[in-house]
């Protein structure tokens, strides 16, 4: 399963240990069950899809990994970190070290692309010329260095999410979470968009994506855990959105 | 430079740049949001200027009474009646006067030995017939009235139990001194002390609800933004504390507004003073401005962390 862990990536998390692990975790959002008895573990450095139908327990499980939502029931680890026992002062130290990207994107309206993949550096204090280099860095990697002035709005969806995903890893995250990156794109756009996370993904973050848009999973060819019903139905090393 | 800026910092000068431009980052948070507010911010520092004009020229009048209570206290004049002792047929009139003196020297010493007491003085009963009856050119009858002693007590706190002592000495006919000045000066520091609480409180709580609505809905317009930092890992407090910047920013323009009439109340105790003829004491508006600012800041911070509270989500 482990493809092309940077060695960076080996050193913050021990190879014993998975990226993810969840243990028999449900989830209840009063009498809904969004996930049941639920268990997988997701390697350093994978790619990983995440597919089933709306309500299957996809965002469920994106939540309780980036600590927006706490289980009912089982462990959630990411690394070490026993995620819902975290105290809560630590949760925005936990995200850091993991990007986010969004379906809407969730960029700054009237702030530069700049700007918004500099916004969380610059609250963290760091120095003007790191943000400089990390944010040109970013911006580079996701092909928009000649729009770093540009506002989301004069910006297409395909390089507005490819600002959101420049955010996701101006931190040097060991751990990228996309939910449903591509749902407001095109085809073209988003295949695009697909080749840009497996390119960020062979540099050594895992990468976990969720998604409903079946050619793309089909096309890439990647690990793809099935959900229906808060349940797993299915976890196939190279598979098919069945 | 760090090569990762999320590893851990190092070094305290490296530490303390890192502390300046997370302050800078947040003034500016704060002055954003202060622009967002727009004419709400004029509304929030007018209301909670006028609430502190009404605390603290209540304030500033109450505590210039204490004082006028104080001096003019303590300036107030006992006056002491004297019994004359009968005269003895044994003795001559000469005699008989001396030994008036001698007990009312006597007197005078026990009451000059009182702690409490700044100063003693003596009106012979015969001194104060000779005043009375060069202004009403009085007939020729026996002098009527008693010897006197006129008491300053040190402090007008003082005043009320040095009378009662005086009252329960030997030869003591009367003591008289101007009670009711004090006394209505005492009442009205009251009446204005409990006025200033009850209307300086409701209008606090009001002012509070005030800037706690106006925060909550720049929490709201905020809202995507602050989900936003969230899901990135910024800290619960950097999302918080522009807020409460805010609000104390309030409390500090309020208080430069409400300068204004507490110096003019101060001005015109300044003339009380006068009409009374006591000593001006020193200007209250230092300690009328720290009060001010503690509670204006109160307000500020607190209608912040009551929004925060309720209505951002960390």
């Amino acid at each position: 399963m482990v493809e092309h862990a940077s060695p960076a990536a080996q050193q913050s998390v021990p190879q014993s240990v998975p990226m993810i692990r969840f243990n028999s975790v449900t989830k209840l959002y009063g009498t809904h069950l969004a996930l049941n008895q639920t268990s997988f573990e997701i390697g350093l450095g994978e790619f990983v899809f995440l597919v089933g139908p709306s309500g299957a327990g996809k965002s469920t499980i994106l939540k309780l990994i980036y600590r927006e939502e706490l289980p009912t029931s089982g462990d959630v680890y990411i690394g070490r970190i026993d995620v819902p026992q975290l105290p809560d002062a630590q949760v925005p130290k936990l995200r850091r070290r993991m990007g986010i990207v969004f379906q809407d994107f969730k960029l700054l309206s009237g702030q530069s692309a700049y700007d918004n993949v500099a916004y969380v550096l610059r609250a963290l204090g760091t120095s003007h010329s790191e943000v400089d280099r990390r944010v040109q860095g970013a911006l580079k990697v996701v092909g928009l260095s000649d729009k770093l002035d540009a506002k989301p709005e004069e910006l297409s969806g395909g390089e507005q999410q490819r600002v959101g995903i420049a955010r996701a890893i101006v931190n040097g995250p060991s751990l990228l979470i996309a939910d449903e990156p591509t749902g407001n794109l095109d085809p073209d756009t988003s295949l695009d968009i697909m080749h840009l996370l497996e390119q960020i993904n062979r540099r050594g973050t895992t990468v976990l994506i969720s998604t409903h848009d079946r050619p793309l999973v089909d096309r890439l060819c990647k690990r793809v855990i099935t959900l229906r019903q808060g349940q797993i139905v299915q976890d196939v090393a190279q598979g098919t959105y069945q | 430079m760090r090569a990762n800026p999320l590893a851990p910092v190092t070094g305290t000068a490296e530490l303390l740049a890192t502390e300046l431009r997370i302050a800078s980052r947040l003034l500016l948070e704060t002055l954003g949001g202060l622009k967002r507010s727009s004419w709400m911010n004029l509304v929030i520092v007018i209301t909670l200027g006028s609430i502190l004009t009404i605390f603290g020229s209540m304030a500033a009048f109450v505590l210039n009474i204490q004082q006028l209570i104080r001096n003019v206290g303590s300036g107030v004049e006992i006056s002491v009646y004297v019994d004359p002792p009968n005269a003895n047929p044994m003795f001559s009139s000469a005699e008989n006067t001396s030994r008036e003196n001698q007990m009312v020297q006597n007197l005078m010493k026990t009451i000059e030995a009182y702690p409490a007491v700044k100063q003693v003085e003596f009106l012979s009963r015969q001194q104060a017939w000779d005043v009375m009856r060069k202004q009403y050119d009085a007939v020729d009858i026996d002098n009527p009235l008693p010897n006197t002693l006129h008491v300053k007590v040190k402090d007008a706190s003082l005043l009320e139990s040095t009378v009662d002592e005086l009252s329960r000495l030997p030869n003591v006919i009367k003591v008289n001194y101007a009670k009711n000045v004090v006394e209505k000066l005492k009442q009205l520091a009251s009446a204005v002390s409990a006025i200033g609480v009850i209307l300086t409180t409701i209008l606090a709580l009001l002012t509070m609800f005030i800037i706690s609505n106006t925060i909550h809905l720049l929490i709201e317009a905020r809202s995507r933004e602050i989900e936003i930092l969230r899901m990135m890992g910024v800290g619960n407090w950097y999302i918080r504390l522009p807020f409460f910047f805010q609000g104390a920013l309030y409390g500090v323009c309020a208080v430069a507004v409400a300068m204004v009439p507490l110096m003019l109340v101060q001005h015109y105790s300044g003339q009380l003073f006068g009409y009374f003829q006591a000593v001006v004491p020193g200007s209250t508006v230092p300690l009328v401005a720290t009060l001010m600012l503690l509670l204006s800041l109160g307000v500020g911070v607190g209608g912040a962390a009551v929004s925060t509270h309720r209505f951002l989500r960390i």
